[in-house]
């Protein structure tokens, strides 16, 4: 009762003031509020962050499809094979110095960098390092074979698998000995002789002229049959005698009844 | 309940009471938590035109008030399952609207980028600030109000928010003592201080309308 004697007493003393202000016109609420509200909180609902587990799926969902799609590109990825090695990058490739004596000589390793590999895409192997005695195992001397793409090819396949090496800087170019048994391009001494007019069977010590042909370089030369040519431009020759290079012919040494001319060709 | 029972003033002074039939605020939030969007449209119809005054008198701007008047019942709608039953319904939508409009007003300092503050001499409990009154003027539309009612409303304006609140809400909108502590999270005595030393305040400036 005293409380409200209270409040009586206080709205008494300012009572004036009071109707006054009770009296002021009230403002009323656009027609569209609830509208106007709905629509806001229709809104918000959009722009409101998912709680909890649904908020932590729908983060974790599409990140577990997403690393599923990368796992399965990066394992199905026939371009990424452990066969078929590439880079983008420079790598090195450490390979021996060959010798022709291997066993002896001391072998410094020399780096050719391997920025040419014949491939399509990006490495994801490290550098290999091939040590050139490998290769040089399980190639042919003579230099890089010719593969069936008609280019020099450095791809070696062998029992341990396949060997890169870079295009143009194949270490067999260099390094691969040259045999003295290797077959040569060159011409025999039968051709040259034929050319030169002459016909021969091989004698004990030297060639025997069977037949010379009529106004060839031989006859002018006053080659006969009978003779015995034992060297061509001073070179012993023989029915075997390979000759390489260019030739000009100068003098043959023929011996003709117990006697050794010197018979210059050419004039 | 008491706050089901509020008296809202119409705009013409006549009143009128919530039927005894219609849900209460609390029977129209629970069912609002079960999902029945019809109960929450009700209690926007309910208390929009309140708040819309409420706020209409504490910024002096209509459309700033409407505007907060939503936000007000946006933040409800989205905080409804942390309401609790055993406070009015009013007093919460009350204060939040209170808070909106002071971060309105807050919001309005920093825009205009100056402020002015003095102490004002008077009771020594607590310092007073005054506020530069919002000059624009009412919508006509809205308001048909006489020369007497602008300078009220302009009066009330300018008055601290510490004093603007309780004195719209017990005064202009006619909550009770209790419930304008309840909004203002303040203790009775220090509501009714407040509460007279804003009439105070308002006597001096409504001096010629005063006999």
């Amino acid at each position: 009762m005293v409380k409200k004697a209270d409040n009586t007493d206080l709205e008494l003393a300012d009572s004036e003031l009071v109707s006054l202000l009770a009296a002021m016109p009230k403002v009323s609420a656009p027609n569209d509020f609830e509208f106007r509200v709905s629509a806001r909180i229709a809104s918000a609902r959009v722009g409101v962050k998912p709680r909890g587990m649904l908020g932590a799926l729908r983060i974790a969902v599409p990140a577990a499809a997403l690393l599923a799609v990368t796992g399965t590109v990066l394992v199905l990825n026939p371009y990424w094979g452990e066969t078929n090695p590439v880079s983008t990058h420079v790598d090195v490739a450490v390979v021996e110095k060959p010798d022709e004596n291997p066993a002896s000589a001391s072998r410094s390793p020399i780096e050719i960098p391997s920025t040419t590999f014949a491939s399509n895409g990006p490495s994801i192997e490290s550098p290999k390092r091939v040590p050139l005695d490998d290769q040089l195992a399980s190639s042919r001397p003579g230099g890089p074979s010719n593969d069936e793409t008609g280019g020099t090819s450095f791809v070696e396949s062998g029992t341990q698998g396949v060997k890169l090496y870079p295009r143009g800087i194949s270490p067999n170019v260099e390094s691969a000995p040259i045999s003295p048994n290797a077959p040569r391009a060159g011409i025999s001494i039968r051709d040259v002789l034929s050319q030169l007019g002459i016909s021969f069977t091989a004698a004990g010590n030297g060639l025997r002229v069977d037949s010379v042909t009529a106004n060839s370089i031989a006859a002018r030369a006053g080659i006969k049959a009978g003779d015995v040519i034992k060297s061509l431009n001073g070179e012993r020759i023989s029915a075997d005698t390979m000759l390489y290079g260019t030739l000009t012919a100068r003098s043959v040494i023929v011996r003709r009844d117990g006697k050794v001319l010197s018979l210059p060709l050419g004039r | 309940m008491a706050h089901d029972a509020f008296h809202f003033p119409t705009k013409e002074g006549s009143t009128f009471q919530m039927a005894e039939e219609k849900r209460s605020d609390h029977e129209l939030i629970e069912a609002t938590k079960n999902g029945d969007e019809s109960a929450f449209t009700e209690i926007v119809s309910r208390y929009k035109s309140p708040i819309t005054n409420y706020l209409y008198r504490f910024l002096n701007d209509y459309e700033e008030a409407v505007d907060i008047a939503q936000e007000t019942f946006v933040r409800v709608y989205f905080a409804i399952d942390r309401y609790h039953t055993q406070f009015a319904f009013s007093t919460y939508i009350y204060r939040i609207a209170t808070n909106l409009a002071i971060s309105e007003i807050r919001r309005r300092k920093r825009r205009r980028l100056f402020s002015i503050s003095g102490i004002l001499a008077g009771d020594n409990e607590e310092p007073t600030e005054f506020e530069i009154p919002d000059e624009r003027r009412l919508p006509e539309d809205e308001l048909l109000e006489s020369e007497r009612d602008t300078q009220i409303a302009k009066a009330i304006a300018a008055l601290p928010e510490k004093y603007r609140i309780p004195i719209i809400l017990r005064d202009v909108e006619g909550r009770s003592y209790e419930e304008v502590s309840a909004v203002m999270d303040l203790g009775l005595g220090t509501t009714k201080s407040r509460i007279s030393r804003g009439r105070a305040l308002l006597k001096e400036k409504l001096r010629e309308y005063l006999q």
